[in-house]
């Protein structure tokens, strides 16, 4: 990593590298963008003009503006839909992962802590889902609760916890055995003092690098979900359902499923990097070691 | 070397036997565990790897694995059987009452967090001191152990330590809250020889200051007989030697304690280089002990009654014992000994 250290310090003193300082940049420009930019540039998804319909990148529309990145089948600006999609995925993504984890750390933890018959039962469930198609599950979920943001999310939780819970054990059986869980015994320490103080902690890290791989499986499973017409409602735009939607046109207008593919690419591979250097980060051991 | 006051019964173990769940029934690795441990004194377990000293430590620390049972004993420490306690009970007695330093000083810290915020965490959830109060109690406490520059030295991380000053943290932690029993458990080891002189005289300087009781875990001979007043040998899940250092290491009553002690090799008296000697064969297996004796396979005494009955503990006067059948003898003989 010699020759990536070129480093900028936080307040702590500590050098920040370049592996966290520039994804760190790039997502945060996408939660700006997701957050400002449908203020700047308003999207209104029944507003179609047909005279604009799939025009490519830079070309100026019927009302006189710019398109920067094209238009649609209907004639909607792809810039605008893909900013106002990025908040929808965005918080899709974000939502999924922190009740995925919540839930797949809490019962991974219990799991691994006190095994025995909770054990068990908590991880052949898991198991048995891992061997069902996630995607199936979500499609089944799905339709029987009805398409929307909040049921969307709670559908890809469902898929995702087993994998979180899985680290999560792991972890806990790997770190209860340590001798320093053992001296907190000896010094008193009840079970959710060690949960909190010693299991904790140390699932940080694996749960950060789940959740950056996850993350981008996430937003690609609710645009999944939407193309079947199971994940939001169609009024709603999201990544996923602009890449669908662009679909049919691939031979004659590329750009539909093409410009939120990049983006999306782009945030995925950013969210991988700032994961894997955090985690090298954030583990005491191995900055020294 | 009886102490000043009127000795203080701190620890007592009787009767103790603990086994392991396994394909084919139960391994027992401890049985017929008897010791005392009094205020100001310490007791070594001695043994080899496997003879059941850890055991006997988690046991009264009740930190024994799920797949450990506890057949028969007691443990009676300040009038209470721990082994009957609850364990929310025998936890809260833990750190105040009786501590515990462990052989690995490299894994025995919470790595996440600094060392200062893990022994004032102690102060303020046990003694419930305020963050300012137990921050000042954590700088006492690791110059106590002597940490130099002690204040400072709190913001750092255990890894930022060396493995001796690691162990004095880990010291520093048992004995913060003023425990009256110590239980090390191979508290050098891990350690360079230089440090592991250091590590003792603190062990002994802080038993002395606070008149603990110290239960001190280890296989290292001489270690025992620096620091110790009283030793138990154990030998495959038994203690089968016990009594006064001194007693113990001038008239073994056991072959295993004579052979162990044969053992060392000779570095004073002009370095007349001999082969080393050694006790032959291995420990038996746990689940295959030999009938009578445990030892008689590899002792060089052993007659008919040692492969048939097991020997009782001989009393050979002032709180020494031996289980050998011959032990009187082996006290007597003093061509053994010449």
């Amino acid at each position: 990593m010699a020759d990536l250290s070129a480093t900028t310090t936080l307040a702590s003193g500590r050098a920040l590298p370049l592996g966290i300082v520039l994804p760190a940049i790039v997502v945060g420009f996408y939660v700006l963008a997701a957050v400002i930019g449908p203020i700047l540039l308003g999207f209104d998804p029944v507003a179609t003009s047909l005279a604009d319909r799939l025009k490519p990148p830079m070309t100026a529309l019927a009302n006189g503006s710019l398109s920067l990145l094209g238009t649609d089948a209907v004639g909607r600006d792809l810039l605008a839909q893909m900013l106002a999609g990025a908040r929808i995925s965005l918080a899709v993504g974000a939502a999924t992962l922190v009740l995925a984890s919540l839930i797949g750390v809490a019962l991974g933890v219990v799991a691994g802590y006190w095994g025995g018959a909770v054990d068990t039962v908590v991880m052949r469930i898991a198991d048995i889902q891992l061997g069902f198609p996630s995607i199936l599950l979500a499609v089944l979920v799905a339709a029987v609760i009805g398409p929307s943001l909040t049921n969307v999310i709670l559908v890809l939780a469902v898929t995702r916890w087993v994998v979180f819970a899985r680290v999560a054990r792991a972890q806990t059986l790997t770190i209860k055995s340590r001798t320093f869980v053992d001296a907190s015994r000896t010094l008193g320490a009840t079970d959710a003092h060690i949960i909190i103080n010693c299991i904790l902690p140390a699932l940080v890290a694996p749960i950060l690098v789940v959740a950056t791989v996850q993350f981008g499986l996430v937003i690609v499973a609710e645009a999944s979900l939407s193309f079947l017409g199971l994940g939001l409602p169609v009024g709603i735009p999201t990544w996923g359902g602009t890449i669908s939607a662009g679909r049919s046109y691939l031979a004659n207008a590329w750009w539909i499923s093409t410009m939120p593919g990049i983006a999306l690419s782009i945030l995925v591979i950013c969210v991988g990097i700032l994961g894997d250097t955090l985690r090298d980060r954030l583990d005491p051991n191995l900055v020294t070691r | 070397m009886p102490p000043a006051t009127p000795s203080e019964r701190c620890l007592t173990v009787s009767d103790l036997a603990v086994g392991f769940a396994a394909r084919g029934g139960t391994i027992l690795a401890l049985e017929d565990i008897s010791f005392h441990v009094d205020a100001g004194e310490t007791l070594s377990l001695l043994g080899e790897s496997g003879s059941g000293k850890s055991v006997s430590a988690q046991a009264i620390m009740a930190l024994l694995p799920d797949t450990a049972v506890v057949s028969s004993g007691t443990v009676r420490f300040d009038g209470k059987d721990l082994l009957a306690l609850p364990r929310r009970e025998t936890r809260r007695l833990c750190g105040t009452e009786m501590g515990m330093v462990f052989q690995d000083p490299l894994t025995a810290l919470n790595p996440v967090f600094t060392v200062g915020d893990q022994i004032a965490e102690l102060f303020r959830v046990r003694q419930g001191l305020g963050r300012r109060a137990a921050r000042e109690a954590a700088a006492d406490v690791i110059d106590t152990v002597g940490i130099p520059d002690a204040r400072r030295r709190l913001g750092n991380y255990p890894h930022q330590f060396s493995g001796g000053m690691r162990q004095r943290l880990v010291i520093a932690m048992a004995i913060a809250l003023k425990p009256r029993l110590l239980i090390a458990d191979e508290p050098t080891t891990a350690l360079d020889v230089t440090v592991q002189a250091q590590i003792m005289d603190l062990l002994g300087r802080l038993q002395r200051e606070h008149n603990m009781a110290m239960l001190l875990i280890t296989h290292d001979l001489g270690v025992v007989a620096d620091v110790t007043d009283r030793v138990a040998v154990m030998y495959s899940g038994r203690i089968v030697e016990t009594g006064d250092v001194r007693r113990v290491y001038d008239r073994p009553g056991h072959p295993y304690t004579r052979g162990l002690l044969a053992s060392v090799p000779a570095t004073a008296g002009g370095g007349k280089h001999q082969p080393l000697a050694t006790i032959g064969g291995l420990p038996p297996n746990p689940q295959r002990r030999p009938q009578g004796c445990t030892f008689h396979p590899r002792c060089p005494f052993a007659q008919d009654i040692c492969r048939t009955e097991r020997p009782p503990m001989v009393d050979l006067g002032n709180g020494h014992g031996a289980t050998c059948h011959f032990a009187r003898e082996m006290v007597a003989d003093d061509r053994l000994f010449a």
